[in-house]
């Protein structure tokens, strides 16, 4: 009884709460942005007025027109209904299994994209066109994030995954986190996959949908949104911190009210949240949409292998293999860039992550802390900051408009450097030598580095480029290093670092050479043979 | 009702389609024929349940005909299931079918499009009776050449293409399985499927391996599977639609049971052979799905959305092999033997809905007399009914609660997921798995972009057709009642799918032993995803009519901004897919052309366009068309020996004579 009790409470607390979502993103950001902005509670007068309103339905539409409303707001009040959001362990918790909740969401999305081209406008078929494409590519990605979930939980409902304390207990499920935030920005039509306030711009898709409905089917299709909205909010907070939702069984009214103010708060905190990233950040470019979702999907896919490795060595926690891969991640995201700049940003995250699998190590290596701990400080010192700095004074000379584009799309390359990783996965276990080291996660991690900056030197046209491929290759050799020799002296390691310190200079002061001499810092600009 | 109760309803079964053939052919007595031909499937359909129901751990012989190459007609689990899918789905495309061809009575030669149907059913439901590869195959041949004369029925130069192209294809696959039966029975072709097990085992493993792969080219190419699949699309749509329905929908079936039936019963395959079946597995989706999305063409994006579905359920079927390749422990054979179960019932599903998308391709051509999407629209307003089942199809394709396709997809995701943890299979296994759950993902969103294309340009918005037939929804009564059974069929099955899956998971394991029946791996009720979801739709219905009570609206056109808008600025198939078609352009060939002249010379502003963009099949220019040039160069070659007289070539005869003599002798 207290189980439908508590779902009941549940989606009318979603229900209700909804607007008041979507007012609160709206006010917040107005006032971020220099506005006063109107009063967070105005979406419920809006809602009251459209309910009371003549509705214009065109003469082009038909019955699916009708049915649109209805059924997208079903969907979404059912998802409110399932979901974990409040309490866990509710009424329909056993529905909550991940593939049902995407479907459900899925079918909302036919419909609004039906109710799109009902009307027979090029603005609707276009939002629809969009909506469709991004629905479509998102669907993997859910999959992707909540199969890594599940296999770490050893649960298929998303009850049973905000049940546990995931984030804490595997710090790797952070990955599936993040790209779980990409996710519910593009479901919910926000920064920076599509823009909520633009009305009769190129750049809607979700607006230009609805752009017929009027009166109270306009009512629903909003509310339906809010609620979906809401919905993401919760979910995200609470796969965050578990310990925020309350138990189903047993709910008194001191757990209801806690429940409320939980529920509340997180509402106002991820809403002032999003209101801050759609104020810092721009819209992309629709057709820019596959790097986008590339990107959220090769995060996703990232949490997915890290969770299996850390499953098959068998330990709870390996930081150092969490840090190991991540260094390989900032290395793919560097991989699929064509600016050096970004370029070098990801390269310095890169190194952070390599100084960070050496501090790991130190807590291990018990006898080897100070060498590991200075080997990362000044991973740091050079790789963080010196090496980047380097190159890119030596480039700033020459601020070319345009930086030469690499060889493949950024979506094509993120895909090839997924392939490249798993080729070596196959060839490294035929080789003998990953029973003999002790940390063969990070003997992985090297030689992907390694492979990695060989494909950059190769894809990229930027002699810049070329040599942060240089770098990449030289801290796969490091880490190897870290793993395979035990204790290098001291005096030898700082050499090494002095070494690549020194010929990243000469190499950037070559290239800005190259490039004064020959006007361009394009490799297929620099084929021909000079005198 | 008994044993004996079963074989009566098969032999009354086969004798009622023989019958109802025959008196088509007569050409007099049309309509009986088809009404027979329909009772007979609904006594198939009955037969089969009753069969499913009460004895499905039986296997019935029904006669030994040992006169008759030892033909001795046996009904087991497995066929069952196809014999009752056949006969209930064939049951409804007969009642489409007398009403369909009413309308095109002046494009197809009613009696004999009539008899090849009944015949072409008749076929498939032999195969699978059929205990020795002789009766396969003859029961197969059957099946392929009457849907041969099937696809040229309009007798156009184009449907005669599509037909040669397709009887190419169907006797390469029919020879390789010929080759691969010739093979497992050491040069016989009367040995008892029973001994299928023994046979694999008794050939040396290169053989066993030669004959996997000639079954799997064989199975492959009669079920579309990329890169065997440049027949299917171009054969499917040029069959009448409700043949498109029956070769889509059920003969496909007929492929996968063939591969059930004969490959799961190898042992001891190398692992890579699972690996394989991944691969083209994956393959046949991926391309499937995409090719469904770009295509503008209504049935054609059936047929390639029919490759993707075999490639959903060959990807299951690889992935059930390659696990137990790896692997002999019992949670993996269990998960295996589930895996099997799902493709099935996926099967069964695709079976369901696209019998029905084909079916109603075949209402929504009848109206607007062309299969390009560009020029439909608008249908929604005129056959509401018709819509309203032809969306439930579109649903039912895509993986979406709480169709059956959903359930087959999500237990196979759930398998393997649960197979993931299994760390005795090592990391590579991992790894495989990890890329068939993102790309099952990839295709499951792509086949519902597909899926929502086809619905919306083809049913939604302004019409585009230059002249759409606007009678009244009831004269088409007997072609949009089959599609709303099937729709309706595909809901309920839904709604069973627990229990059904059930069924079929303990028949599995019980074909590997296992006694306690697998066990589900997720909590979850398929009935109540379709109750809370029903309800919440009557909840939104009740509290909208409740707030917004009167009826205040009023009819306007679109908004327009000020000038009036026709049908020729919606968006098309071809807008609509164009995001999709720029992400992947890479595994997808186009060929588009954008010429602009000026009308008159001395104004450059003036200017005339013309656009011609055309999809092209990458496989036809990377693989199809280099190995016709290679086979076209060598017969170059080979003219040298023709001189064309005679003499000559009785010279050759003679000189084969003598050769052979020296080398036998």
């Amino acid at each position: 009884m207290s189980q439908l009790i508590a779902t009941l409470l549940q989606a009318a607390f979603v229900i209700a709460i909804a607007p008041f979502m979507s007012g609160i993103v709206r006010m917040c950001k107005a006032r971020l942005q220099g506005r006063k902005g109107a009063s967070p509670f105005l979406p419920y007068l809006t809602i009251a007025t459209l309910f009371k309103k003549e509705m214009v339905i065109s003469e082009a539409a038909s019955w699916v027109f009708r049915a649109v409303p209805f059924v997208v707001l079903a969907t979404s009040v059912s998802v409110a209904f399932i979901l974990p959001l409040l309490f866990v362990g509710g009424k329909l918790a056993s529905l909550s299994d991940f593939l049902i909740v995407g479907g459900i969401l899925m079918i909302g999305s036919i419909f609004l994209v039906l109710g799109g081209l009902d009307p027979g406008s090029a603005f609707g078929g276009m939002g629809s066109s969009r909506e469709m494409t991004l629905a479509a590519l998102v669907e993997p990605i859910i999959i992707m994030i909540f199969a890594t979930i599940s296999f770490v939980t050893g649960t298929f409902a998303i009850d049973g995954m905000v049940g546990q304390s995931l984030i804490w207990a595997h710090p790797y499920l952070l990955l599936s986190v993040v790209a779980f935030l990409f996710v519910a920005l593009a479901e919910n039509a926000r920064y920076p996959v599509d823009n909520p306030a633009t009305h009769l711009e190129l750049t809607m898709v979700h607006e230009a949908m609805i752009l017929e409905y009027s009166g109270p089917y306009l009512a629903m299709v909003e509310m339906a949104s809010s609620i979906k909205l809401t919905v993401f909010a919760l979910l995200l907070s609470n796969l965050i911190f578990p310990s925020t939702v309350l138990g189903a069984a047993g709910v008194g009214i001191v757990s209801i009210a806690t429940a409320f103010a939980y529920g509340i708060v997180k509402v106002v905190i991820v809403a002032a949240l999003l209101a801050l990233l759609e104020t810092t950040i721009v819209k992309m470019r629709f057709y820019r949409m596959q790097e986008y979702l590339s990107i959220a999907f090769i995060t996703a896919l990232s949490g997915m292998v890290v969770a299996i490795f850390a499953v098959y060595a068998k330990i709870g926690i390996t930081y150092y293999a969490m840090f190991g891969a991540l260094a390989v991640f900032f290395v793919i995201f560097l991989f699929g860039h064509a600016r050096s700049q970004a370029m070098l940003r990801y390269y310095a995250l890169s190194s952070l992550a390599i100084a960070g699998i050496a501090l790991s190590l130190s807590f291990i290596k018990e006898d080897e802390k100070t060498h590991l701990w200075i080997f990362a400080l000044v991973t740091i010192a050079v790789k963080s900051i010196l090496v980047p700095r380097i190159i890119r004074s030596a480039q700033k000379k020459y601020k070319d408009v345009i930086d030469p584009r690499s060889f493949l799309r950024p979506a094509s390359s993120y895909f090839i450097a997924v392939v490249i990783l798993i080729a070596t996965f196959f060839i490294l276990e035929n080789t003998p030598i990953v029973g003999l080291v002790e940390y063969s996660s990070l003997l992985y991690a090297s030689i992907a580095l390694v492979a990695l900056g060989l494909a950059t030197m190769i894809i990229h046209r930027n002699i810049f480029s070329e040599i942060i491929g240089l770098l990449v290759i030289e801290n796969g050799i490091a880490v190897f290093t870290l793993v395979t020799v035990q204790s290098l002296p001291l005096l030898v390691e700082l050499g090494v670092f002095i070494v690549t310190a020194v010929s990243v200079f000469i190499l950037s002061i070559l290239s800005a050479r190259i490039r004064e001499l020959h006007g361009s810092a394009d490799t297929e600009q620099l084929r021909k043979l000079t005198e | 009702m008994d044993v004996n109760g079963i074989i009566y309803g098969v032999f009354v079964y086969f004798l009622a389609l023989a019958l109802a053939a025959a008196l088509s052919l007569s050409g007099k007595y049309l309509k009986k024929a088809a009404a027979l031909f329909v009772g007979a499937n609904v006594i198939g359909f009955i037969t089969g349940a009753i069969y499913l129901a009460r004895f499905s751990s039986e296997q019935i012989v029904l006669a030994r005909w040992e006169w008759l190459f030892h033909f001795s007609p046996t009904l087991s689990f497995l066929p069952a299931i196809f014999f009752t899918l056949i006969s209930g789905v064939a049951a409804l495309v007969g009642v489409y079918g007398v009403r369909y061809l009413e309308l095109y009575e002046k494009t197809y030669d009613q009696s004999s499009t009539q008899f090849l149907t009944i015949l072409f059913v008749l076929g498939m439901q032999g195969v699978l009776f059929a205990n020795n590869p002789f009766a396969f195959l003859f029961f197969w041949e059957v099946m392929s050449i009457t849907s041969f004369f099937l696809v040229m029925a309009d007798r156009t130069q184009e449907s005669a293409r599509a037909a040669f192209l397709y009887f190419i294809m169907t006797h390469l696959g029919a020879s390789a399985i010929l080759g691969g039966f010739l093979i497992l029975g050491g040069g016989s072709l009367f040995f008892d499927f029973s001994q299928l097990q023994a046979a694999s085992q008794a050939v040396s493993p290169a053989l066993a391996v030669l004959s996997f792969l000639l079954f799997l080219f064989g199975f492959g190419s009669k079920a579309g599977l990329v890169p065997f699949h440049v027949w299917l699309p171009e054969a499917h749509p040029q069959a009448p639609s409700n043949v498109s329905a029956l070769m889509s929908g059920l003969m496909l079936k007929i492929a996968v049971y063939g591969f059930l039936k004969v490959v799961f019963s190898f042992v001891g395959l190398p692992y890579w052979t699972g690996l394989v079946v991944i691969v083209l597995g994956l393959l046949s989706g991926i391309v499937g799905a995409l090719y469904a999305v770009v295509e503008r063409d209504m049935k054609k994006a059936f047929a390639y959305s029919s490759i993707e579905n075999m490639g959903i359920i060959f990807t299951m079927l690889g992935v059930s092999l390659y696990v137990m390749q790896r692997s002999s422990s019992e949670e993996v054979v269990v998960a295996a033997a589930a895996i099997t179960a799902f493709a099935i019932f996926h099967a069964i599903s695709h079976a369901i809905f696209k019998t029905a998308l084909f079916l109603s391709s075949g209402v929504v051509i009848s109206r607007v007399h062309t299969k390009s999407l560009e020029f439909m629209g608008g249908l929604a307003k005129i056959l509401p009914v018709f819509s309203f089942a032809f969306l439930l199809a579109i649903l039912a394709a895509g993986p979406l609660p709480p169709f059956s396709t959903f359930y087959g997809e999500w237990g196979f995701i759930q398998n393997m997921i649960g197979l993931l943890h299994v760390t005795s299979l090592g990391t590579s296994v991992s790894i495989v798995l990890v890329t068939t759950l993102s790309f099952i993902g990839l295709i499951g969103g792509l086949a519902i972009f597909a899926m929502v294309k086809i619905f919306g340009i083809s049913m939604l918005g302004l019409s585009r057709a230059e002249h759409m037939e606007k009678r009244a929804e009831k004269t088409d009564i007997f072609l949009v009642a089959p599609i709303l059974t099937l729709s309706v069929a595909a809901i309920v099955l839904g709604i069973f799918a627990k229990s059904i899956l059930a069924s079929l998971l303990a028949q599995r394991a019980s074909l590997i032993g296992q006694v306690s029946p697998v066990p589900f791996l997720s909590g979850l009720s398929s009935a109540s995803v379709f109750f809370v979801l029903a309800f919440m739709l009557a909840l939104v219905w009740m509290v909208k009519n409740y707030f917004a009570k009167e009826k205040l609206e009023r009819s306007y056109q679109t908004w327009d901004c000020g000038q009036p808008i026709d049908s020729s600025m919606e968006y098309t198939a071809t807008a609509f897919s164009a995001p999709v078609r720029f992400f992947f352009l890479r595994f997808l060939g186009r060929d588009k052309v954008l010429k602009s002249q000026p009308v008159v010379a001395t104004n450059p502003w003036i200017r005339k366009y013309v656009f011609v963009f055309s999809i092209r099949s990458v496989w036809k220019d990377k693989l199809y068309e280099p190995i016709a040039k290679i086979l076209n160069t060598l017969a170059q070659r080979l003219r040298a020996i023709q001189s064309g007289r005679i003499q000559y070539y009785l010279l050759l005869l003679l000189a084969t004579l003598i050769i052979t003599l020296i080398v036998v002798l």
